[in-house]
This record gives C-alpha cells, structure tokens and sequence, in this order.
C-alpha cells in the first residue's frame, strides 16, 4: 500500500526522444498519466504517436529519456513491466490457419498463464469484446472491427493495469467506432490507465479524462479537456439570437456585448423568430458567461447562445499548426 | 536450465501450425516416396556394375552402394529445406505484423527463438527419421555396420541444426523472409559449391593437389570423409553416388590429408558456428536492449570464447586426450634415484668402486679423491703423465626399467684442465665420460656413453666428434672450462633421434661409470643420478601445425578405384601434357586408372 501511494504516475516519460538518422520523431517528451486516467494522445499523422507507444510498451530502444512504468524504470526489468502493459499494435497482426480461441490461447500462453485459468479467461474476454459467438471462427475471416477487437482482447488476457491502444478506431465504420469507444469506457471502469492514440480529437474528447496533444514529436498541450480549452481556446465564434429586430439586436449588443467582443456579424435577422447575431469572442468560458449574464440584465430575450463551427476541430488545428 | 517444451507457446503454436492441414503429411510422403524409387534405382545400378565386375562379394557393394546413396540424397534434401524452415521464423513476424505483438508479452525473445528452432527442426528430423527405414535396407545386403549408420544419422542431424541456425540468423538480421531465404541458401552454396570451386581454382592455379582442408566447410565432402570408412569407393562404381561423391571434391582419401578425418574439422567448426549464430540472434531478435548482457551473460560468454578456445587443441591437437591422460600420469609418478651415495657424502667405497688403467705400466693410472667445493662434496679425477690413462669409478646396479618408463642421466661436473684435443683421436679420452651399462629386452649388454671436453686443442679436425669405440655414443658436450656443468640426458628408454643406428634400448641397469681418460687431466662430479619415472612425458610434436603440410593424395581415383574400374565406361582422360606433371583437378570423374605421367 505504502508502495502504490509513492507512485504518482503510473506511466512517466522523462525527456523522451527518438531519433532515425536525423528526424527527430519524438523530442524530449516529458508525459505524466496518473493511475486510472483514460489518457488520450492525439496528434496528426506522423507527430510521434506510435513511436511513442512503442517505446512505453518496452518494443522500441529511445535515443534519449527513460520510460517510468509503476514508479520503475521500465528498462530495469522489462519482463515486469510486460505483465503490467497491455499493447495493441496499430496493425494488427494475424497468424495463419489460426482460430479466434487459439489466438488468445497462444498470447495467454506467452503470458504465463496457466491452462486452466486459460479456458475461462478467452470465454471471458470474447464475451467483453463481444465476439463470443466467433469462437471457433478463422481469425483471417473475421472482418475488421471483430479483428480489431480481437486485437485489444490480445492485449487484456493478461489483465493489465496499463493499456497502450494505438488508433484503436482507425478503419471502423462509425457503428464499429462507438461499440469500441463503449468498449474503453467500460475498460477504464474498471480501473485500468488507459493511453489512446488517435489523429481525430473528437474521437477521444467525450471519454478521455487527459489528452495530449503532440505534434511533431513535441508535446504542445496535455491536461484535462477543459484546462486545455480554458489554456488555448481564448478565440471562439458565439452565435447568439436574440428575439428582437436586426437594429434592436445590434443596439442591444452594442450596450452589453463589449468585454472584448468584437462587430457582430448578422447572420440572419428574422428568419426564425428573432436574430441572430455571429461573434467574436476573446476569453475563455467566465468572458462567455459574463457575456450572457450581462445580455440578460439588459433585458434581452436569449433564445440560443453557443459557439458555432467544431470549435474541438478549429482547437487541435489551432494547436497543431503553431509548429508550422 | 529446466526445459519444458509444452511451456514454450510459440513450439506449441509452430508445431500446430506445421502439422495442420495435408501439406505436411503430403511432403513428408512425397520425400519418402524419392527416397525408395532412388533406393531401387541404386540397387539395380549397383547389381548391373557387381554382375559386369563378375567378382566380389556383391551383397556388401550393394548394400554400400544403397547406403552412400541414400545418406547423400538425404543430406541434398536436409540442404534444400533446412533453411527455408527457419529463414521465416522471425521475418516473418514482422511481416504478419505479429512481431511487436509477440514482443510486448513478458515471453524472453530467446524462447521465441528457441520454440522456432525446435519447430521446425523437429520436421526436418521427423523426415530424416522417416528415411532410416529404407536405409536400413543395406543390413539386407550386408557391408554396412550399425555404427556407421548411427555416425552419418547424427551428422545429417547436425547438419540439420547448423542449417536451422543458419536460416534462423538470417531471419533476426533482415525484416523480409525473401531477403533472409536468399541469403541463407547463398551461405549454403558457399559451403557447398564455394568451397569446391576454391578447391578446383586452387589446385589449377598451384599446379598441385590443393589443401584438404579447403573443404572443411563442405557438408558433403565431411560426409563422405565419414563414409569413406565403411564404405569402400569401389562400392560407388555406380550411377548418382559417384556422382555425388564428385560433388564432395572426389575425395576418397579425404581421412589422410589432414591429420585427422575431415567430418571430425567439419563438425567441429560447424558446432561453433551453430553455438555462435545462436548466441548473436538471441540478441537480434530482442526488440531492445541487444547485446546488453547481464554479468552472467557476459560469464557465459566469456565461457563460450574459454572452453571452445581450449576445445580446439583438445579435440584437434596438441592437447589430444591420450597426451593429457600421459601428462596427468607422468606427473602423478614418482622420480626415484638408482645411483646410491651420488652427492658424495658418504665415502666411496661400498657404493663406488675405483678403477684405473694405464698405457705405461710406469705410468700412474691417476687418483680419486672426495674433497669439498664450497657447499658441495666432489670427487676429483685428476692424473699427470704422457701416455694413456683412464681413472675410473664404477658402481654396479642390476635393476629393471619399465619399457614405456623414463630414464635420466643428471650429472653436475666441471672439467679443469685436459691435454688432448677433443676427446682424442677415437673420441673415447674424454676429460669426463659417463658410461652406462645394461641388458637390452634380448638379454644383451649394451652401453650408453656421453663424453664431455672443454679444450678443442689445436688439430681439432682430425677428431671424431663421439666415441668410435664405444657401442652407443652420443656426440661429446663441450662444456666450460673451470665452471660447474649440469648435465641432463634425455630419456634413455626411447630410441635417441640423435643416434642414426638402431640399438635394444635398456631394460636392466647393469652399473654406471664414471670416468676421466687423456694423457694428463682434472676433472670433477658434484653429483651423479639416474633417474627413472613411470610413464613418459606427453610427445607434444604434432597437431595441428600438421595440416598444412599433407603428403598430397592422388587426385583422382584412389587405389581401390582403380582396381574396381567402373561398369559405366568412361572415356580415358587425356594424357596430361608433359609440362603439367602433375594432374589438374576437373569436375569430371575419371574412374579409369589415373596415368601416372609423372616422368
């Protein structure tokens, strides 16, 4: 017990850094994900994501830095730290002439396990990834979202605390795409510390508790999603309709709407009921909230007050393009 | 280390996987299937060139014959499919995009490594296995022994792992299974064709036969130095196996160019090779931290580089077995000293008895004395006068040597002044001489005599350089005058390689003299022994330096080749030119009786 508490992180990298040849793939990267956190590590193809997975599953030597599993240096004791790790490739990899039991039986077996804990243990684990019914199926013959399935039950036969998904939705149709994002939810329900990768932010943003963003092997934001919104989110578009005419509207904008907005764009005036008026607004969520408090106490009917466009989307590129 | 092999997952997963489906079955029939209509084959070849010799006993030809045929086409096969079993094993996990999988489990990549080889190793000796039968068709026939059908089922097995390994190392160096494939059948082709080529190149270039030992790499031509025991060439008289055995370097005394048989340098090399490949695929195949060894990884290391550095002189010599067991021996035994009183301490008499002789019989024949030289207690020859005299002491000894013993002369003695040069005109005046008499194993006598001098004088030419009338001399030791001289003989109970003649060496010690002769003279011993031990020390002579210098076999057809001649007539090579005494090698197998064109 006393042991678990001195552990603040469960997985921690420390100056991290690939180098091959002269790219640079990640630099000095410096992550912290505590114990129980759905960590999600987003960035655009390229920045450094499975390069970074691959040196926290021990599968991949780092130029520099040292990779922290469990408060222990993972290249201390590697076979450690493998009974801790679960790790989905972002391929997946497929033997031949192989059924979907035995597949999990070979990787339970390569964990140690013993035969009788094997049997329950694959029943089990098809159960959670709901392919039970696929158990004595080819796994050639599996289509891509059962595969990548599989996969992540390959990863949990030996009941990790720590799970390295790398894109686990990558190629899933959008059904296939939230039977897998259930399918973490209830993994990080269970109290496992969970790292996903993905290039899409609105994948990860509804489950992760933290994400990080990288790009270009840097780590530009990490947190909670509110800290990094509240961080880096200072410019966002409202629209705002008003149950007035276009004048009214403008005059009532004008009298109340100044901490840092700017012009206010008409973007339709009466078409519903109302008009509704597209901003600028400086600030984070307290500026918004003034904002709104203020249109109110000046007597304005507020019909709809929210921010317009994929404000997450505007965000990621907003914060993958600074290195550019 | 406790190996269970149902612990290991990924033999289990390989042995699964290569045992499902027909393929495997379908293989090991086909293969089966070559080996009896090959077998048949060789039997009838064999049987048309006994029935056209019309001599001989034809059951023990054919049954070789069966037998040289069916190890070769097996070894062929083992070439074929040994390395492209193993040459995907690692490749092609990362092909199949598994490899990281795999690595991410707490599994050591030694045993991913280990599993791979037992899988397909297993197969390959499954198959070998499966061939026995029809190899044990020759006891039908008779001429071959069990034990020679043992010796070339283990080295097909061996070569099966050292090519396993081959395919296996290649495999952790390159990420693509084509790539590795290649490169393991073009290291095969290196042992197998290479080396032929750099033997024939070789020996065009040199104008001679070109050394064994280039071929120490080749599987096949080891094979056939191992078979060339119990089989007799004159059994490959037909079809595919003197074909093959062309393809060994036709070497059919391959035993005694080099020291010891070929297949014994072969295996030897190709066990360190296996060992070695291993070891540096082990640390290829791990993800990382390659080459990073714990301290007893680098003791086992360290230990592998040890032993098999010692393992050389050992199995190859000098350090050969039976001259460990004869230095072990030679040391345990004890030295023990026939010569009493031999420091002088006591007085001479009864040990030594004091003799004299003289041309003259004015003459004195001179005088023995014991006296004291500093720490040492000496007895003292000296005598003046102008004729002959010898001044003697004799000690009688009449005790037996072991044959296969050792025996020593250790005299410590200084010479002061002599007057005739040399050892005089018949070498036998020497200031001091040792002689010593015994019975050889025939019961005759038989004396040893080493003289030594200090003045070479002034007609030095005309002196013998050893006694001429004595029955064995050794040449005289000329040693410095007025200084202490330790004198150490080598061992009397093997023939001398200094003396040209044959003598019986010593069996009973009769009695040892020691004497001064000359005109006038002074002389001095400090101390005489004869030492024997049991056993000998270790001849460490030859070994392994030896191979280089082979006396060269006859290219082509040894002499049972020769007298067998061939059922299958083969046009006579062409005489050689008178330029080229010596025949050039060629891929063309000439059965008939080689021309002796040396001039």
């Amino acid at each position: 017990m006393v042991e678990t508490e001195n552990i603040e992180y469960t997985i921690e990298t420390r100056d991290l850094t690939k180098r091959y040849g002269r790219l640079l793939a990640v630099d000095h990267l410096n992550l912290q994900v505590p114990r129980g956190v759905l960590f999600g590590f987003i960035g655009p193809n390229g920045a450094g994501k499975t390069t970074t997975l691959r040196m926290l599953a021990g599968l991949l030597e780092p130029s520099g830095g040292q990779v922290w599993v469990a408060g222990q240096r993972i290249d201390r004791d590697l076979r450690a730290a493998r009974q801790l790790i679960g790790y989905m490739p972002d391929f997946f990899g497929v033997y031949e002439d192989m059924l979907v039991w035995e597949y999990l039986d070979f990787f339970a077996r390569c964990y140690g396990m013993p035969s009788v804990r094997r049997k329950v243990m694959i029943d089990e684990l098809l159960d959670l990834v709901n392919l039970a019914d696929k158990r004595d199926a080819n796994v050639q013959a599996l289509s891509r979202g059962m595969q990548q399935r599989l996969c992540l039950a390959h990863a949990l036969v030996h009941d990790p605390q720590i799970l390295l998904l790398d894109e686990p939705a990558s190629g899933l149709d959008p059904r296939a795409r939230v039977e897998m994002r259930e399918l973490l939810k209830e993994l990080a329900a269970m109290g496992k510390t969970l790292i996903v990768s993905s290039h899409i932010l609105a994948e990860l943003e509804e489950m992760c508790t933290q994400i990080g963003i990288v790009e270009k092997g840097k780590l530009v934001a990490c947190g909670s999603m509110e800290d990094i919104r509240r961080q880096w989110q200072t410019h966002r578009i409202l629209r705002v309709r008003l149950l007035a005419d276009e004048p009214a509207a403008l005059e009532l904008w004008r009298v109340a709407g100044t901490p840092g907005g700017s012009d206010p764009v008409v973007v339709a005036a009466n078409g519903r009921p109302g008009t509704t008026l597209e901003v600028e607004l400086t600030g984070d969520d307290y500026v918004a909230a003034a904002l709104l408090s203020r249109l109110t106490a000046q007597g304005a009917q507020v019909a709809d007050f929210r921010e317009a466009g994929n404000e997450l989307e505007d965000l990621f590129l907003q914060l993958t393009d600074r290195g550019q | 280390m406790k190996i269970n092999l149902s612990a290991n997952p990924v033999l289990v997963k390989e042995l699964r996987g290569r045992m499902r489906g027909p393929r495997a079955y379908l293989f090991l029939t086909g293969t089966l299937a070559l080996l009896g209509v090959v077998t048949y084959g060789l039997y009838r070849l064999a049987r048309l060139s006994t029935q056209s010799m019309g001599s001989g006993p034809p059951g023990a030809v054919i049954g070789q014959g069966v037998f040289a045929g069916l190890v070769f086409l097996t070894l062929l096969i083992i070439c074929a499919i040994a390395p492209s079993f193993t040459a995907g094993a690692i490749s092609g996990e990362h092909e199949r995009k598994t490899f990281d999988m795999l690595m991410a489990t707490p599994l050591r990549p030694a045993s991913v490594l280990f599993g791979k080889l037992i899988a397909s190793l297993s197969y390959v000796a499954l198959l070998v296995l499966a061939a026995v039968p029809l190899v044990s068709l020759s006891y039908v026939f008779g001429g071959v022994a069990t034990e020679d059908m043992l010796q070339a089922l283990l080295l097909l097995l061996g070569y099966a792992l050292t090519f396993s390994v081959i395919g296996l190392f290649f495999s952790t160096l390159f990420r693509r299974t084509g790539r590795a494939t290649v490169a393991s059948y073009t290291t095969l082709a290196a042992f197998v064709v290479g080396t032929v080529f750099v033997y024939i190149v070789v020996g065009a270039v040199r104008r001679q036969t070109p050394p064994t030992w280039l071929l120490a790499l080749n599987p096949f031509s080891a094979m056939a130095s191992a078979l060339a025991g119990p089989v007799s060439p004159g059994s490959f008289s037909g079809g595919i196996s003197s074909f093959l055995f062309v393809l060994a370097g036709n070497q059919f005394d391959l035993g005694q160019a080099v020291p010891l048989p070929l297949w014994r340098y072969t295996v030897g090399i190709y066990a360190w090779l296996t060992v070695a490949l291993y070891f540096v695929s082990t640390q290829l195949v791990k993800p990382v931290r390659r080459f990073r060894l714990s301290a007893r990884g680098w003791a086992g290391v360290a230990a592998f580089i040890i032993v098999s550095a010692l393992a050389v002189p050992v199995a190859y010599g000098p350090l050969t077995p039976e001259r460990i067991v004869a230095w072990m021996r030679w040391n345990a035994s004890s030295r023990r000293d026939l010569v009493a009183n031999g420091e002088f301490t006591a007085e001479l008499a009864p040990d030594w008895s004091v003799s004299t002789e003289t041309e003259h019989d004015y003459e004195s024949g001179g005088e023995v004395k014991l006296a004291t030289d500093g720490e040492r207690q000496i007895a003292s020859f000296s005598r003046t006068g102008s004729g002959h005299a010898e001044t003697r002491i004799t000690q009688m000894i009449s005790q037996s040597v072991p044959a296969d013993g050792w025996l020593q002369v250790r005299v410590v003695l200084r010479v002061q002044s002599q007057d005739v040069s040399i050892c005089g005109v018949l070498g036998s005046e020497c200031p001091v001489m040792i002689k010593l008499g015994y019975e050889d194993a025939t019961g005759a006598w038989n004396e040893w005599v080493q003289g030594f001098y200090t003045v070479a004088g002034s007609d030095t030419g005309n002196m013998p350089s050893s006694c001429r009338t004595c029955p064995i001399s050794q040449p005289h030791l000329r040693v410095p005058s007025g200084k202490w001289y330790t004198f150490e003989s080598p061992n009397l109970l093997q023939k001398l390689p200094s003396l040209g003649y044959d003598y019986g060496l010593p069996r009973i010690i009769r009695s040892i003299t020691v004497l001064a002769a000359g005109h006038s003279y002074e002389s001095q011993v400090a101390q005489v022994s004869l030492l024997v031990r049991e056993g000998r020390p270790p001849d460490w002579g030859s070994g392994l330096m030896s191979i280089g210098t082979p006396t060269p076999p006859p290219m082509f057809g040894g002499p049972i080749m020769i007298q067998q001649g061939i059922a299958v007539p083969v046009p006579m090579p062409p005489p050689a030119p008178t330029e080229a005494p010596i025949e050039m090698p060629s891929p063309t197998l000439a059965p008939t009786p080689t021309p002796t064109s040396a001039p």
